[in-house]
């Protein structure tokens, strides 16, 4: 195709700041913000950290391209990430490319959805990574510079050019960088990742192809049987795509609502089954239009409701954020899975 | 204040590209006597379109039988086992719909999926997603599928507008299975 590169290494003119910024932008490699130059000495910085990690990557939809560590490195940069980042970037970017995430469907989509990254493990803290309050937000250079990361091997090495090969209507600003860490400090559960067969030491990202998260709002309710049926009603609307049922989704509880549940005796299985049960959407609040479509496609209704997933696996449960009465629902593309992979890490240690 | 950088070598971040380009599968002489598979992706009005077309396409041939196929997920290729089956057991194939960005990028691999095992596929894209099904073809290294465009949308049209697009795919269908131009 006519916009890959022929070699890796560009000559530029002697360019300024101002210059570089015009010009990489006039050739596609920005989302939209200025990019750090990925010069051979930062790229290479960036390169020695993925030592332990130089296994191949599959083809990145939709352009098919299979990618260098250089080419990975230099997104990186542009990013703005530091090369300590770099095997947590590789390993969300694993974890994209599992078949199961669907990359090529994810990225073609109408759909608003971003690449969700979770991160595990000691490196959350080694990185400072926020898990707390505002982990969803601006402020921290690791969750900004991984997410962003990501989403620029998509685009650049991907090819998924926003209105050309992401089609998505609206997009969405998770679609800039979409990082958070789980608060394992803070959570009466077991980390999610050691639910998944982790060990507690390993770091492991976990990504899944989501809409940006829906708030969960309780300030009232003073018990998980309370909390239970706002975030069943929340969850279970008629309008993301979890309604085709074929899905999964993400709840990420806050502190306070995640102490309530433990409180009451409510461990993450029991979360699971009861949003199972409770999160179904009632059918008069579905069009007659869609009720049809979906009966046609084998997605009947069990009595009154339509069930938003396949069964209580489908539901995965994890904690961050800070002090608050608000959690987190993030629906998923539908067609995608919630993917973990273990990062890898140089012998000496975390990397430059 | 610009500030002049002294390094004059970046890496260029797209990679480069190695690509095979795969051939279509050879086009068949008639329609008569052929094995036809429909392909429904089960998308809004995918089930409506693909039967209405099919009637008119069996009322000017006499196929050897008509297949129907469904699968249940549009924003996810077809199962392995699925296309194998369809190209065991057909011709050529129909699919649709492809009138969004991920049912449109698995129609297109669903169609050059079974072009590879030798099965002509007629895929049906609308206006609106041709220019996706164009790099996505390349990309796949199959730049020769040649699609089925009919006018965008297809989920909310009247009967009478269901009607031209049903026409638009038994002129085009016919096109690509015989490779006229």
């Amino acid at each position: 195709m006519s916009d890959s590169a022929d070699t890796e290494i560009l000559d530029i003119a002697d360019l300024d700041q101002e210059a570089w910024q015009d010009y990489a932008i006039e050739q596609g490699w920005s989302d939209g913000l200025p990019l750090v130059m990925p010069t051979e000495a930062s790229v290479a910085r960036m390169v020695a950290a993925a030592h332990g990690d130089n296994e191949g990557f599959a083809a990145i939809s939709p352009r098919q391209v299979v990618p260098t560590m250089a080419s990975l490195a230099a997104n990186a940069v542009m990013a703005g990430a530091k090369a300590a980042y770099f095997p947590t970037i590789l390993a969300g970017l694993r974890g994209i490319l599992d078949p199961s995430y669907n990359l090529h469907g994810s990225m073609a989509t109408t759909h608003s959805c971003a690449p969700m990254v979770m991160v595990n493990g000691p490196l959350r803290q080694a990185l400072d990574i926020n898990c707390s309050s505002n982990c969803f937000g601006q402020g921290w250079r690791a969750n900004a510079s991984i997410g962003r990361a990501i989403q620029l091997i998509l685009l650049n090495v991907g090819g998924g050019k926003p209105g050309v090969m992401d089609r998505s209507t609206q997009g969405s600003p998770a679609k800039y960088a979409f990082c958070f860490g789980e608060n394992e400090e803070e959570s009466p559960w077991l980390p999610f990742h050691v639910r998944r067969g982790f060990a507690p030491e390993d770091t492991v990202v976990t990504v899944m192809s989501g809409e940006a998260p829906h708030n969960i709002n309780d300030h009232g309710s003073t018990s998980a049987e309370g909390l239970m049926t706002t975030f069943a009603h929340t969850i279970a609307q008629p309008g993301a795509n979890t309604v085709y049922g074929k899905g999964p989704y993400m709840v990420v509880v806050g502190p306070e609502h995640a102490a309530t549940f433990h409180r009451d005796g409510w461990g993450v299985d029991k979360l699971r089954d009861e949003l199972w049960l409770r999160a179904r959407i009632p059918l008069k609040h579905i069009s007659e239009e869609n009720l049809a479509t979906y009966a046609a496609t084998g997605h009947h209704a069990t009595g009154d409701f339509l069930t938003i997933c396949r069964g209580p696996e489908d539901i995965h449960i994890s904690m961050a954020g800070g002090p608050g009465k608000h959690s987190a629902f993030i629906p998923s593309f539908g067609g995608t899975a919630v993917v973990s992979t273990r990062v890898k890490l140089p012998p000496a240690g975390i990397g430059a | 204040m610009l500030t002049t950088i002294d390094t004059l070598t970046v890496y260029d971040p797209r990679g480069t590209l190695r690509q095979t380009v795969t051939p279509t599968a050879p086009r068949v002489q008639a329609l008569a006597g052929l094995r036809l598979g429909v392909l429904d992706n089960s998308k809004w009005n995918a089930n409506k379109l693909l039967r209405g077309s099919l009637a008119s396409l069996k009322a000017q041939h006499e196929f050897a039988a008509v297949n129907y196929y469904v699968k249940h997920s549009f924003s996810k290729d077809a199962a392995p086992e699925l296309i194998q089956q369809i190209a065991a057991e057909c011709d050529i194939v129909l699919t649709a719909i492809g009138d969004c960005g991920s049912c449109c990028s698995c129609c297109v691999r669903d169609g050059i999926a079974l072009e590879q095992l030798g099965v002509p596929s007629a895929v049906i894209i609308t206006t609106e997603f041709l220019r996706e099904t164009k790099l996505t073809r390349a990309a796949i290294g199959m730049p020769g599928l040649q699609p089925v465009v009919i006018d965008h949308p297809i989920s909310s049209i009247t009967d009478a507008e269901m009607q031209a697009r049903m026409a638009q795919v038994v002129a085009q269908a016919q096109q690509v299975w015989l490779g006229a131009s």
